[in-house]
């Protein structure tokens, strides 16, 4: 089946884990697009909302209600989808390599029958002759050694144990894989080694990623589009090429930006942003970010910003038009 | 049969802290089939006045354990640990007691390092009272590592991560030490506030003159924070130089990896060398380099013998076999 348009559509979507009462607002109004084969990452501290957006895709949200908006996978609404459809829909259209994957493996189960039983789930007619090409392939693609398919997961290694994960995430053909950072307790050549990967996979088998990590200096290496969020809501919407060359950027990319040291930059100097992130009970009017930022007019703390398009980004800030202005004085 | 580097003859900066041939192993396994763990192989460096000093590896190279041997949390198997001359190695009792003063530890985890129960003001005026330090007061303290006096009844579970850290550090200060080791005292913290505590650990170096072993996984940071970087590999010490010249020209084939793999935007993305995933044998059996298996300019002696320690330069040292990667012509200091 051939769709047009996107692969994913998430539009106003705002999603409360509070009470009548004291509302906590995990996500607020996020509307965000992935193309069918596109890479997109999406940025965050803790506490951003950014894991919060990849449980409602996946309808895995606990506590946390849907308030407002919707979740369109290739054209479906995800929050209509009957309990049948939407155990389909999960892995067969949309899978997940969840955050501390390496844990996700079932101790007294051998690599192989992770797999097998991944694919049966779905498709109980599937032989086993098939099941086991399909394992070798699956194997093969994620760089593990056919013999591996016997062995449990406490005989791997936690950069194989990932790359398992990964390889039962694209088990069933899904149109996009979520992925929440799916590297952060790895040692930084296997880190490399498993994008590496991902990327080769992702470019051969033409599925989309959300990848989803706090570490911007990540994204920039695998994404084509980058997100940012901060306080539950979309800051900025950029091209990859745009955030390592372009200047105009939302005062908290910018932060973010800054706040990295550069391996190879001989006058090295960084600087943090002030203050910390705020706790979603307790989120600052208008603009959450203005407390924190440095370029804070009154009309910030009034009403939350917009998306808008400027120089090829989308960024949400009441002073986008004068920011270059802004950031070229200092 | 070990080499090792004779590092103090290096330095005619004052040390404060001399590091030979520390070793640190763990028996594992039952008494009648007993296997040794070696997370820290003979290694020897030194720790100058003031100075920061990096120590990146990945998971189970022997870094924490480093860090743990030498505020003497463990006691090292052998080697010598010289702080002003003294080996404190194997001190006990009141010497150990003075001499943690002076070597004071950050965790990774704020979340965990600060008693629930205990306020910050509690937490911070202990170890005053503990050394009758009056030179200190729980303000000066937390005005130094820039933090309210607002926050000081507060509880940890009403900081932010970072303002618990800021708490971590300040009550690490109160007993004035002269070193500060750091285990990965950023790692947890949000990405935005990483720089803060960095900036603030350089700001009481240069106020209170105190020492950093700054133990990281990314040697981004440990570039940014350190004047001379360490890396380990399997519990061995495989280079130390001063920072920009260790990312300029790495000579271990493992720095080299280490360097390809770290995210750069000035860098154009080169191809990661096939090195394998293997992860480094630390049992006591263990014979030659920890990197032979991965290594790309392996040769019959790295899986035999201990590479020899090279001074390439009188700051830059490497243990490696293959002396072709750092004594090509031109590459003399």
């Amino acid at each position: 089946m051939i769709e047009s348009g996107h692969v994913l559509n998430v539009s106003h979507l705002t999603v409360d884990y509070g009470n009548e009462n004291t509302p906590a607002l995990a996500l607020r109004d996020v509307s965000l697009s992935v193309d069918p084969g596109e890479f997109v990452g999406l940025v965050g501290e803790s506490g951003s909302g950014k894991s919060t957006l990849a449980y409602a895709i996946l309808r895995l949200l606990h506590g946390g209600r849907v308030v407002e908006g919707s979740i369109e996978v290739s054209g479906q609404n995800v929050y209509e989808l009957d309990s049948n459809h939407l155990r389909k829909f999960r892995w067969e259209t949309v899978s997940m390599v969840f955050q501390g994957a390496m844990n996700s493996l079932n101790p007294v189960l051998t690599v192989e029958q992770h797999i097998f039983e991944t694919i049966r789930a779905h498709d109980e007619s599937v032989t086993l002759t098939a099941l086991r090409s399909r394992t070798d392939e699956l194997l093969d693609m994620v760089e593990i050694d056919k013999r591996r398919a016997q062995h449990y997961p406490h005989q791997l290694s936690g950069g194989m144990k990932q790359r398992v994960v990964i390889a039962l995430a694209i088990a069933l053909n899904p149109k996009l894989v979520i992925m929440d950072e799916p590297t952060t307790a790895l040692d930084v050549v296997v880190q490399r080694a498993i994008l590496d990967r991902i990327g080769e996979i992702q470019k051969r088998q033409r599925f989309a990623v959300l990848f989803i990590t706090h570490d911007l200096s990540l994204v920039e290496q695998i994404a084509q589009t980058v997100s940012i969020m901060y306080a539950g809501k979309i800051v900025e919407t950029t091209p990859v090429e745009q955030l390592l060359t372009g200047t105009l950027h939302h005062p908290y990319t910018r932060g973010l930006l800054n706040a990295i040291p550069e391996l190879l930059e001989d006058n090295v100097a960084i600087s943090s942003i002030p203050g910390h992130p705020p706790e979603i009970t307790r989120l600052p009017s208008g603009c959450a970010f203005h407390p924190r930022c440095l370029y804070a007019k009154d009309e910030c703390r009034m009403s939350p910003p917009i998306l808008k398009l400027y120089a090829g980004s989308w960024i949400a800030c009441e002073r986008l038009p004068e920011l270059e202005e802004l950031y070229s004085d200092q | 049969m070990i080499n090792n580097p004779e590092i103090g003859t290096h330095y005619d900066e004052e040390s404060v802290l001399e590091v030979e041939d520390l070793t640190v192993t763990f028996a594992m396994g039952s008494p009648w089939r007993r296997k040794v763990l070696v997370p820290v192989n003979h290694v020897s460096f030194s720790l100058k006045k003031d100075e920061a000093l990096g120590l990146v590896g990945e998971s189970g190279s022997g870094k924490s354990s480093i860090a743990k041997a030498l505020t003497r949390i463990y006691t090292p198997t052998s080697g010598e640990m010289y702080f002003h001359g003294t080996n404190v190695a194997f001190i006990r009792g009141s010497e150990l007691r003075k001499y943690r003063q002076k070597v004071q530890m950050v965790f990774q985890d704020p979340y965990s390092a600060l008693n629930p129960l205990k306020t910050v003001h509690q937490q911070v005026q202990r170890p005053l009272r503990l050394i009758g330090n009056t030179q200190y007061s729980v303000d000066s303290l937390l005005e130094a590592v820039g933090l309210s006096r607002d926050l000081q009844y507060k509880l940890p579970h009403e900081l932010s991560g970072g303002q618990r850290q800021r708490v971590v550090i300040a009550r690490a200060m109160a007993l004035n030490p002269e070193i500060i080791v750091a285990d990965e005292p950023i790692s947890m913290l949000d990405v935005s506030i990483r720089a803060s505590i960095l900036s603030l650990m350089n700001d009481l170096r240069r106020r209170y003159h105190v020492g950093y072993l700054y133990i990281t996984h990314d040697l981004a940071s440990a570039r940014f924070f350190s004047d001379r970087i360490m890396v380990m590999y399997g519990g061995h010490l495989v280079e130390i130089a001063r920072s920009a010249e260790l990312i300029r020209r790495p000579f271990h084939p493992y720095t080299q990896l280490l360097l390809a793999a770290t995210p750069s935007k000035r860098q154009q993305k080169s191809a990661l060398p096939q090195t394998g995933y293997s992860t480094p044998n630390l049992w006591s059996t263990a014979k030659g380099c920890p990197f032979a298996p991965r290594c790309l300019y392996v040769r019959g002696e790295c899986t035999i013998n201990r590479p020899p320690w090279t001074w390439v330069s009188s700051t830059h040292g490497v243990a490696c076999f293959a002396n072709e990667l750092f004594r090509q012509p031109g590459s003399q200091m």
